[in-house]
């Protein structure tokens, strides 16, 4: 969920929510760890994925 | 900044005593704000929410999230803790390691189906940045958020005003059964 959507989420169920000071750029930053995390996990699918098809064992069907 | 300091703001523009006790028609001790498919709930509250065991206890409330370097942890034994204290955060040279320790507490919380409060002295600023933050990590973009995200437009506001503009709507979406989002 990106960041401005969790707030707003947030914020519609307890409106005190607030984040102030430095709090945006932490959120700007966790955003960019989950995007990071994503994007990693992506690039490990086909990689896992081929592995996984290059170590079943073939069978011959005669 | 100050966070206790802008906490006593917030309880002064409502009316409220520096411990954030009285009345106030538009800010609740605590308000949950995501709802796990195993059955717990993820709530951010104040000072007085923290320290009110028999209620915790009612919401099913196992685990306690701490926001702040100084509020006591009022109840060790009978909850579990974390104390997450997040205006430090640029102190922490790797923050995802950070982030880690909040999320796989939380993580331990939910997958047991307790519920969890994460709390600060006015549960708007700390402990409401660190709700911000589950949101995002435990949330995926879900049709749930899609209708949030329709159902919010115009500019944030801040202080008061946002406090009493929201409170109007959400008693009007409390009143149409609306909930905290969920993961499904």
């Amino acid at each position: 969920m990106r960041r401005a959507l969790a707030v707003q989420t947030a914020k519609k169920l307890r409106p005190a929510i607030d984040p102030i000071g430095r709090f945006p750029q932490l959120l700007m930053a966790a955003e960019g760890i989950f995007a990071a995390e994503r994007k990693a996990k992506a690039e490990a699918l086909p990689e896992a994925t081929a592995e996984a098809a290059a170590a079943s064992p073939s069978v011959d069907v005669q | 900044m100050d966070y206790d300091d802008e906490a006593r703001k917030l309880f002064a523009s409502l009316g409220l005593d520096t411990s954030g006790a009285g009345k106030c028609n538009i800010y609740n001790p605590m308000d949950a704000i995501y709802r796990d498919a195993g059955g717990g709930t993820l709530y951010v509250g104040n000072n007085t929410a923290a320290q009110n065991a028999a209620d915790l206890k009612r919401h099913g409330v196992t685990h306690v999230v701490n926001c702040t370097d100084n509020l006591p942890l009022y109840h060790e034994g009978t909850f579990r803790y974390l104390r997450f204290n997040i205006s430090f955060f640029p102190m922490y040279p790797n923050l995802a390691a950070f982030l880690d320790t909040l999320f796989e507490f939380v993580d331990e919380a939910l997958a047991q189906g307790g519920s969890v409060l994460v709390h600060c002295l006015a549960g708007a600023h700390r402990a409401g940045t660190t709700g911000c933050l589950l949101l995002m990590r435990f949330m995926k973009m879900n049709r749930c958020a899609a209708r949030h995200r329709h159902a919010l437009a115009g500019p944030a506001l801040t202080g008061a005003r946002a406090l009493r503009l929201s409170s109007r709507a959400q008693s009007s979406r409390r009143a149409d059964g609306e909930e905290a989002p969920s993961r499904h």
